[in-house]
């Protein structure tokens, strides 16, 4: 079977989950013996190869000739942040005027390697690729599959982009099957865009790695590090970690909180800790690379992830795996697969800085967390995501 | 002349508040009283009152040849007094037939013999008073919580003065043998043994619902047919079960009650049986043989044992850091405090840490008011450190 996939971000080139799934479900669907083409808006030079797998310059599609620049997009980037992005190229002409007109731009190149690239299905990741996937089906006539691993109403719970949300309703309604990364997404698919249920699967993301080993023992320390990691947006709520840290801070020093990413909302946040007169004990890492997040984990004695709305929430199973009790947000997706974490509201931050402070106190708590969390990470595993996403592409073939 | 034996169990445990870490030495109220009356309430409007009509009915009807015992916990009894007086009232009509023997427990149903004789010892006799002064009767019969035994326990409760106690008819046990027998506890002169009949118990209290299970729909007739193929090879068909069986787990527009009220004339309907109460089976039946139990065993989940309450490091941490505060306890000489205490003492709060996420997690899950079994056990051990932070003031 060959698959012609619209991907995003691709490592080593990523700055979400999106390119770990992706990564993820590509190498499990080749170890299952399909074949993807897969279209990325820019090849690096250090991509993963396999002899089944084709990466697809989307600039080779441009059959009008004449000067056609990369892409100028990326995941989560907003109407704003495109702007600021294009005015910084040196052919800022060559690009859509905005956002919108950049995508349209992408899509209808990306989509035109339907005609040149064999292939049974088309796969499409999130709303940048889903027009790329309606343009190539216009072509090919084949089945399309959307693969939702966010939304727009997921990530700008209270300032959606109206047009992105158009976007995501086009491709939800155009495809031909939808693939949603829990039930908690098929239920705003459902509810939030109006479509049945019946066209939507719910396939659940996987770990790449089960049982991380320790690099070096944990650090003698006298003090405990509860760690955030994502972007520092409005859907991961990062605001609400901070509100929990004043709380456990108010009963005992010996804990220290690290936020690890970058985001828009730094600056407040910044400011947030200095009003709560926190500041010494919260510590912003900005962006991390893949290798840093690995000791970040390490460093770390528990992990929270208290999303506003979160899809699924692969860095908690990451989590998991580096043996960090996660407390999660009832408010996500993963929460439906990782029964041995503790769950929270995310607007709840009593109940979130008690369960920190729980976490600290009773340590038989993280004993049992972990042991029966570990056993369930071994069978959240790509290879089980494609599988799932193999008898998709069969349910349409 | 084989008899039957029921037995039934009545239990609510005190549910504890949400009592987060915050709570800590601000707040010393540990129990939801809002959640506990409404479930009492519940309980008692769905199983209670109309079982307990039910059940005087039909001694009256059968001339007092329908005889039956109850358990009753001691925290039960307490929210009866507080939320539910006329429940309290048609269980000592029932006690008042004669026909009904009111069972000696823990008074907080505790897993207390596992952890300190001493208290033990004071609960047992809190109950025994307790009976004693609610219902007039002084119980010879005891069972432990959720049927925990072994040969300690029968020795110790010999010592008190019972006669007859009761335990689980589980395999391991009978290796072979059969529970519709009394038997005589190993290392006991006095102290007979009533061994619960699992399936039959359970084909009324797990399976009576269950429409998959190829002997649905159960009558009176059906049920009754299976205890007389006993004659002939036992005398006593011990049928202990939860009360809560009758409209609460199994509801009544599934037919309960109506079988119930069938089933004393069905099993009457042959004329070598009859029913009869713990202590009248022993007195009456000679002892079959010596049962040697010297590992704990229970009526609890598949395993039979005490992983329900005492099978992971929650558990074992939680029960600890109670048991633990005994002797601080004591010494405060308060007595609202030694309440508190012992109100955590009761096993309902380890079984809601259970992690065994298999089919018997599920019913677990059915009985507890958390989300998990890690929120349960945060809630207990934020309240016992708010205990423990009193015992040193």
């Amino acid at each position: 079977m060959k698959i012609l996939m619209y991907g995003w971000e691709f490592p080593p080139l990523i700055s979400g989950g999106l390119g770990v799934a992706c990564y993820g479900i590509v190498q499990s669907l080749l170890a299952a013996g399909a074949e993807v083409e897969l279209a990325l808006p820019t090849i690096s030079d250090h991509l993963f190869t396999n002899e089944h797998l084709h990466y697809l310059n989307v600039l080779d599609a441009d059959v009008a000739g004449g000067p056609t620049p990369q892409p100028l997009l990326q995941p989560y980037l907003n109407a704003n942040q495109y702007l600021s992005l294009k005015e910084k190229q040196v052919h800022a002409a060559l690009y859509g005027k905005d956002l919108w007109e950049e995508v349209h731009r992408y899509a209808e190149t990306a989509g035109k390697l339907a005609l040149n690239t064999p292939h049974d299905i088309i796969h499409a990741h999130d709303w940048l690729t889903i027009l790329a996937g309606m343009k190539a089906k216009q072509i090919s006539n084949k089945p399309l599959v959307f693969h939702v691993h966010a939304l727009e109403v997921d990530r700008c719970p209270q300032h959606i982009y109206q047009a992105v949300f158009d976007i995501e309703k086009l491709g939800l309604e155009a495809a031909d099957r939808i693939i949603a990364v829990s039930q908690y997404t098929k239920n705003i698919i459902i509810e939030k865009y109006g479509i049945a249920a019946e066209k939507i699967s719910v396939v659940y993301n996987g770990l790449l790695t089960t049982a991380k080993k320790l690099l070096t023992p944990k650090a003698q320390k006298d003090y405990f590090t509860v760690l955030f990691l994502g972007r520092l947006t409005e859907q991961k709520g990062p605001y609400y970690f901070i509100k929990a840290a004043e709380k456990v801070l108010s009963v005992r020093q010996d804990v220290e909180f690290v936020l690890a990413g970058d985001g828009d909302q730094l600056p407040a946040l910044m400011q947030e800790t200095a009003r709560l007169d926190i500041s010494q004990h919260i510590h912003f890492t900005g962006f991390l690379a893949p290798h840093d997040v690995g000791k970040i984990y390490q460093l770390s004695d528990i992990y929270v992830m208290p999303s506003v709305s979160e899809p699924f929430g692969i860095s908690c199973l990451e989590a998991a795996s580096y043996q960090l009790p996660v407390i999660i947000s009832k408010q996500s997706g993963v929460s439906e697969v990782l029964s041995h974490a503790l769950k929270v509201d995310y607007w709840d931050t009593d109940k979130l800085a008690a369960c920190i402070l729980a976490l600290l106190e009773y340590p038989a708590l993280k004993k049992e967390m972990l042991m029966h969390s570990h056993k369930q990470l071994a069978k959240l595993t790509w290879d089980e995501a494609a599988k799932n996403i193999i008898s998709v592409y069969n349910s349409l073939a | 002349m084989p008899s039957v034996c029921f037995y039934f169990q009545v239990h609510q445990p005190l549910r504890l508040r949400p009592y987060t870490f915050f709570d800590i030495g601000h707040q010393s109220h540990y129990e939801d009283d809002a959640l506990n009356q409404e479930i009492l309430l519940k309980v008692a409007n769905k199983c209670y009152l109309p079982t307990n009509a039910l059940i005087l009915k039909l001694i009256q009807q059968t001339q007092g040849r329908f005889k039956v015992a109850y358990s009753i916990s001691g925290v039960t009894i307490e929210q009866f007094k507080k939320y539910s007086p006329e429940t309290l009232d048609s269980f000592k009509r029932l006690a008042d037939t004669g026909c009904v023997e009111m069972l000696n427990e823990t008074y907080y149903h505790s897993l207390s013999f596992l952890f300190s004789p001493k208290e033990f010892l004071a609960q047992v006799q809190l109950h025994r008073e307790l009976i004693q002064q609610e219902f007039g009767q002084t119980p010879t019969t005891f069972r432990n919580t959720e049927l925990i035994y072994n040969n300690d326990l029968a020795k110790f409760v010999e010592s008190l003065g019972y006669r007859t106690i009761l335990a689980e008819g589980a395999e391991k046990i009978l290796n072979g043998r059969s529970p519709n027998f009394v038997y005589q506890a190993q290392g006991c002169k006095q102290l007979k043994l009533l061994l619960r009949n699992y399936p039959l118990s359970d084909d009324i209290a797990f399976r009576f619902s269950n429409i998959d299970w190829e002997e649905h729909p159960l009558t009176a007739e059906k049920f009754s047919h299976w205890v007389h193929q006993t004659a002939g090879n036992g005398e006593v068909v011990n049928l202990f079960m939860d009360y809560e069986t009758f409209g609460e787990h199994q509801w009544e527009d599934k037919g309960i009650f109506q079988f119930l009220a069938a089933l004393p004339n069905k099993i009457l309907s042959h004329d070598d049986f009859d029913f009869c109460t713990p202590q009248e089976a022993t007195a009456r039946y000679p002892s079959h043989g010596i049962l040697d139990v010297p590992n704990f065993c229970s009526w609890a989940d598949i395993d039979r044992d005490l992983t329900a309450w005492r099978g992971n490091e929650l558990q074992e941490s939680a029960l600890k850091n109670i048991y633990e505060l005994e002797a601080a306890v004591h010494a405060q000489q308060d007595e609202a405090l030694l309440k508190k205490w012992r109100s955590l003492l009761t096993s309902d709060h380890f079984y809601y840490m259970c992690t065994k996420w298999c089919a018997d997690g599920d019913v677990h899950k059915y009985f507890s008011h958390y989300d998990n079994p890690y929120a349960a056990y945060i809630n207990f051990q934020n309240a016992a450190k708010d205990l423990r932070l009193r015992c040193s003031q």
